[in-house]
């Protein structure tokens, strides 16, 4: 699976200004959700439940990324919306390291191995120093779709 | 009588006939005929030499290209060598005197001769051996047809003599036939070494050229002891080692009966003694030994068998059978630690130029989540059937770690989903064993239940030593002031940290280098099972305050030569029939 396959770039937002990791969680719910990728009437749901499965366990991953995520009957295949924070964001990690850019992805229900495979392509281009430094540098939607567009041609940036 | 000086990596005393399998995994029994079948065998031996000259005839008319020039002479040699008459008539003189078999006779004589031609100094000259190699290959091949007898079918006691050994071969060893194991390739380290080991059968590897100074039905003495292994014997030194067999024996049987005895040291500071396995069926034995648990159960031989990747089903029934062993007791799984071999590689369009370093171990696992999935999932189930922790290899940072600790709580989720129960307080672990891991164990402490600490990798990565590299292989000591640093900096943060710790690599088998461990605030270690009597004797007899002193002499030392002269005194000290 692609990075940008399940990227929605419509619901990206470069400039978080946002108080907290729940509220960065509840602004790029929200975000999809005017994308039209939710179905109606299920974006107060969702956040609550990303939220509560954030507090079972971070997602923040170190080195300044998260990727929060659940497995919800509302989608109908994987969709993600990337935040970024130039300021950084207090993710509740173990770390204690400011996170700077988010991940939010959701998944259907009844396919766990849609969900791992996105989360594949995820870690793959996250492993790597340079796409990390990239997407920070990202300042609009169109920057981050042009970064994903060549991540998925060239495995190595 | 030949004695050939190796690597000891199994210990024990074996003295049985030889069976020699080269890499194409030919065994030459040797079987006795009757007269009347002389005739039969002398046909057969000359007809394998007809058959091998017209292969070998259409093979170098085929290739008349120019470049195929040296391929052509290599083919005029083979060629001259089995036109040779003497050739055929020392292999039919065998066959008809010593009334033996085609097969036998063929791989007898050449491999003599091949012997000889080593022994001569010159380069040019010692190199034709693999010249007659492989013509005994191809003279096997037309008598042996393609039908490959193995190992799996044996009826006498025998020595395996071998080039080199994998550790899947040598896990289908039986161990009530194979008595002894040697090998011209091969490291302490090595994972042939090490299911020799958890095999019990004794082992002698890094033997260079035994296998051309041996002929299948030899005599030969194998020592696990002083890594010695001696072809055809004479009377004498026959008697002398079933001398050191009956000893080793006893010593053993000595060591049985602490088994059941705790691991507490004079002054009352008390150990964990757990063991490390590769095969379920393995796991009996670590109790028979005395073993309080698995502090590692490797998980590759599920891969390493089979063409087909294993399923979650297999994973369980794997991890289950193990489980059901040891009850309450733990069970530390740790999960796929491939790489760097051909499992991972045959699915690449070319081969990783340094697998060592490349994607291997978790690395690998985070890439390949559905795979990773099926085995967390049979873990995560097998958890509700006793103690079982998880434990991830190779983490070399933060980052990697939390990966594979979300994708565990992402499978959790779908137990939930699915109501399969699991045990949602599972203890999660990590290897430290690369000197990355070591540097930030303050960091990574805060995330993990418990460390492992994997010495051989450890002191690989810290001291850029291949361990299975007899060229470099003497640069490779866990007891180098670098990797002690180290391994002390993780003890350190573990404590601080207040999780677990234990030691799972070969150092904590080594009764050298017990006594350092414990004195640097190992409590837990986890080793192959049949050192655990030895081991656990070390700890019976030694003080906690004598340790402490131990180690901090040894912190304080600068080389590894004076660190390990100085160990090997302080132990021999406590356990001298050990060394």
């Amino acid at each position: 699976m692609k990075f940008r396959d399940f990227v929605c770039f419509e619901a990206t937002i470069t400039d978080l200004q946002a108080n907290g990791r729940d509220d960065v969680i509840t602004q790029l719910v929200s975000s999809l959700d005017k994308a039209g990728k939710l179905e109606e009437g299920k974006c107060r749901e969702i956040t609550k439940e990303v939220i509560k499965r954030e507090n079972e366990a971070s997602t923040g991953l170190g080195k300044g990324v998260a990727v929060p995520h659940i497995k919800h009957k509302a989608v109908k295949s994987v969709i993600a919306s990337i935040g970024q924070s130039s300021t950084g964001i207090d993710f509740f990690a173990l770390d204690k390291q400011p996170v700077y850019s988010v991940i939010l992805l959701i998944s259907p229900a009844d396919d766990p191995d849609e969900h791992l495979q996105a989360m594949e392509s995820i870690f793959k281009h996250l492993q790597q120093e340079r796409f990390r430094k990239f997407l920070r540098q990202c300042r609009s939607a169109k920057q981050v779709e042009e970064l994903l567009t060549e991540a998925d041609e060239d495995p190595s940036l | 009588m030949e004695i050939k000086k190796g690597i000891a990596v199994s210990p024990g005393i074996s003295i049985a006939r030889s069976l020699i399998i080269d890499s194409e995994d030919y065994r030459i029994p040797r079987r006795q005929i009757k007269p009347s079948q002389r005739m039969i065998e002398i046909q057969r031996a000359r007809n394998a030499f007809k058959d091998a000259i017209g292969e070998l005839t259409r093979f170098e008319s085929a290739t008349d290209k120019p470049e195929g020039g040296k391929i052509k002479d290599i083919f005029a040699v083979h060629l001259r060598f089995l036109h040779d008459r003497s050739l055929r008539k020392k292999i039919t003189d065998m066959i008809h005197s010593d009334l033996v078999t085609a097969e036998y006779a063929v791989s007898t004589v050449l491999r003599e001769i091949a012997s000889h031609f080593t022994k001569v100094k010159d380069a040019y000259i010692s190199e034709r051996a693999a010249d007659i190699y492989d013509i005994e290959r191809r003279l096997l091949t037309q008598l042996l047809g393609r039908k490959r007898e193995n190992v799996e079918h044996l009826k006498n006691e025998v020595v395996i003599v071998a080039r080199e050994l994998s550790p899947t071969r040598t896990a289908g060893f039986d161990r009530k036939f194979v008595k002894g194991i040697a090998s011209d390739a091969g490291g302490r380290t090595s994972h042939a070494a090490i299911v020799a080991r958890s095999l019990g059968i004794p082992a002698v590897v890094a033997l260079e050229d035994l296998t051309e100074c041996t002929s299948v039905g030899d005599l030969v003495i194998v020592d696990g002891n002083r890594a010695i292994v001696i072809v055809n014997p004479d009377e004498q030194t026959i008697r002398q080692y079933e001398e050191y067999s009956k000893e080793f024996t006893e010593l053993e049987h000595r060591l049985d009966a602490i088994r059941q005895k705790p691991a507490v040291t004079r002054d009352g500071v008390e150990i964990t003694l757990l063991g490390n396995i590769e095969f379920p069926n393995e796991a009996e034995v670590v109790l028979e030994k005395g073993g309080a648990g698995i502090g590692l159960y490797r998980t590759e031989f599920l891969y390493l068998n089979t063409q087909t990747e294993p399923t979650e089903q297999d994973h369980y029934e794997a991890y289950a059978e193990t489980v059901r062993v040891f009850a309450d007791k733990p069970v530390v799984i740790r999960t796929l630690d491939l790489g760097a071999d051909k499992y991972t590689q045959r699915k690449r369009f070319a081969p990783e130029p340094n697998p060592f370093l490349g994607l291997r171990s978790i690395r690998f696992c985070l890439q390949n989540l559905m795979l990773f999935k099926r085995q967390l999932r049979a873990i995560l189930r097998v958890s509700v059937l006793g103690d079982v922790k998880i434990m991830f290899p190779l983490i070399t940072n933060r980052h990697e770690l939390m990966q594979a600790k979300m994708i565990l709580h992402d499978v959790m989720e779908d137990l939930d989903e699915e109501s399969i129960p699991y045990n949602r307080d599972m203890q999660v672990g990590i290897m430290v064993e690369t000197p990355s891991a070591a540097l930030t164990a303050h960091s990574l402490a805060r995330d993990v239940d418990f460390f492992s600490i994997g010495t051989n990798d450890l002191t690989q990565y810290t001291l850029a030593v291949d361990r299975g590299n007899e060229l470099v292989s003497m640069l490779y000591s866990t007891v180098d002031p670098a990797v002690l640093r180290l391994i002390r900096t993780v003890i350190q943060d573990a404590h601080k940290a207040q999780i677990d710790l234990s030691v799972c690599g070969e150092m904590a088998s080594e009764p050298e280098y017990i006594m350092l461990l414990m004195g640097m605030g190992v409590r837990t270690i986890s080793i192959t099972s049949p050192m655990i009597p030895e081991i656990k004797q070390i700890i019976r007899s030694v003080t906690m305050e004598y340790c402490n002193n131990v180690a901090r002499k040894v912190l304080g030392m600068d080389s590894e030569r004076q660190i390990s002269a100085y160990l090997r005194d302080a132990a021999r000290k406590i356990l001298p029939e050990a060394f």
